[in-house]
């Protein structure tokens, strides 16, 4: 399958001695990468690092095969993103903070703003201004703003914050039926395993700025383990140690 | 190109979407309409009505040049810097296919643009109210006039550069606005208390287009204060188009 992001002994500490250090993973065509961790391991940092918010010390990112230090235009021609927060210009309407979005994409069609909307379930608010949408409503348009390009790689900080139940629910069979169907791939990150558990295929946990553990979903997680006990054992046991191993070790 | 455009159209939506600027716009029209409506008034009294109406259009651009205009765009560059750094909205930006170069120069040019519109808008209105209310006035000062608003764009670039520059330093509009103000009003005054100041301080020159006018300075004067300027200009662009390409967001 093809890698659409590939990151390479990416560091990028800051001045209390906190960041992330040497994260390396890949993302592939239809993938949906869970990037977990505490509040504060890093995973907004290591977002805003790969989008571009953050200049990494040292290490490499490459999306569809261009780097990002150097063909950034070309890199994130195909990328979506919701990074820390869904914020929108609270000035404008939706649409026309999507239609500022839109502006750097020449090719894209015109129907585009609005099959956001509709797959967003903002068309019926889209006239109003988005100092008057609630945190889920604004939620939902950094989401849409994210889909507008028809990206191939889709980046989410907490996309669940704020989301009522049935939002969340929403947003899940959106994330699922965009990467079956259209093979777009997703790297979301969240503090809420719960959250992402039902969609996620690849797992990256985050702990003080590591990455300790990668990979797919079925190869790391015992059929026996839940998710929230593998993330547990990984933050616990720290990086390095082989799960399969222990876990052989204790079943025998 | 295409990421420059967008970013520029975005930029100079932002701008005209706010409040501000349409009353900045609505004030560069209501200026010249309130000298000629004033100096019609005193001018009939003293009997110089046509003499000062043709002063209407240079009167209004000092006004805006020394006054409306600066305080208009240091508003704007906070709203585009530290506004958009501590609005969060800054990133909506730079997670697009745009370089951040490019975001800058469109910010800068959106400055630009605003502080065209205002003069434009300005000079027409004062031609305009001083064509119905004065007798015509004769070419040489019609070219004058046209010559004056057009050039004051060179130091009012200058300024918005300089404007950036500060707000650079800021995570909030209010301390960037706030510090460019105070650094305005230092700079005025300063060459009160120590003349020579004002040959290099680049705020002196918001009336630069006075030696344009009339009989007006000589070509070495014009040349020499342009490229203060003009390196003014290049100093602050290079130093704060670097601090944003450095910056975490």
């Amino acid at each position: 399958m093809e890698t659409l992001l590939e990151v390479q002994g990416v560091s990028k500490r800051f001045g209390n001695g906190r960041g992330i250090g040497q994260v390396s993973f890949d993302v592939k065509a239809g993938d949906i990468v869970g990037l977990f961790g505490q509040n504060g391991a890093g995973k907004t940092t290591l977002l805003k690092t790969i989008t571009g918010l953050c200049r990494p010390d040292e290490g490499r990112i490459r999306m569809f095969g261009c780097d990002l230090n150097t063909h950034y235009e070309q890199a994130m021609s195909r990328v979506g993103c919701v990074i820390e927060a869904a914020d929108a210009y609270d000035y404008m309407t939706g649409k026309r903070n999507l239609r500022q979005a839109a502006r750097y994409y020449p090719g894209l069609p015109a129907s585009r703003i609005e099959e956001v909307l509709e797959m967003t379930g903002l068309a019926s608010y889209q006239n109003e201004r988005a100092k008057h949408y609630s945190l889920g409503m604004k939620q939902r348009l950094a989401l849409a703003a994210a889909l507008l390009p028809e990206p191939r790689l889709v980046i989410l900080d907490e996309p669940t914050n704020g989301l009522d139940i049935e939002g969340m629910v929403e947003l899940r069979q959106t994330i699922a039926r965009l990467a079956r169907e259209e093979g777009i791939a997703f790297l979301i990150s969240s503090h809420m395993l719960s959250h992402l558990e039902p969609i996620v295929t690849s797992i990256g946990i985050l702990h003080r700025g590591e990455l300790v553990r990668f990979g797919r979903r079925f190869e790391l997680v015992p059929p026996d383990m839940t998710l929230e006990d593998y993330y547990l054992d990984a933050i616990q046991s720290g990086k390095g140690e082989d799960l399969h191993e222990r876990t052989a070790g204790k079943l025998a | 190109m295409n990421a420059l455009l967008a970013s520029w159209r975005n930029e100079v939506e932002k701008l005209w979407l706010r409040k501000r600027t349409k009353a900045v716009l609505a004030l560069a029209v209501l200026i010249p309409v309130m000298f000629t409506l004033g100096i019609g008034f005193l001018g009939r009294a003293l009997g110089l009505s046509a003499a000062l109406g043709r002063q209407v259009s240079l009167i209004t651009l000092n006004v805006v040049t020394g006054f409306l205009l600066p305080l208009y765009l240091f508003m704007a560059a906070a709203d585009l810097f530290p506004g958009e750094t501590s609005a969060r909205t800054m990133k909506l930006m730079l997670v697009r296919p745009v370089t951040r170069a490019k975001l800058f120069a469109a910010k800068v040019l959106a400055l630009g643009t605003a502080a065209a519109a205002i003069l434009a808008a300005a000079g027409i209105a004062s031609a305009v109210s001083g064509l119905l209310s004065f007798s015509a006035s004769p070419v040489h000062e019609w070219t004058d006039s046209l010559i004056a608003y057009t050039v004051s764009i060179v130091p009012l670039a200058a300024l918005s550069l300089i404007a950036v520059w500060i707000a650079m330093f800021f995570a909030n509009s209010a301390a960037a606005l706030g510090s460019m103000i105070l650094v305005y009003a230092a700079a005025k005054l300063l060459p009160v208390m120590f003349p020579a100041f004002a040959i290099w301080s680049p705020f002196s020159y918001t009336d630069w287009h006075t030696l344009w006018v009339g009989a007006g300075a000589g070509t070495d004067k014009l040349l020499q204060s342009f490229f203060i300027l003009i390196a003014y200009s290049m100093m602050a662009y290079v130093s704060s188009v670097t601090r944003f390409e450095r910056k975490s967001y």
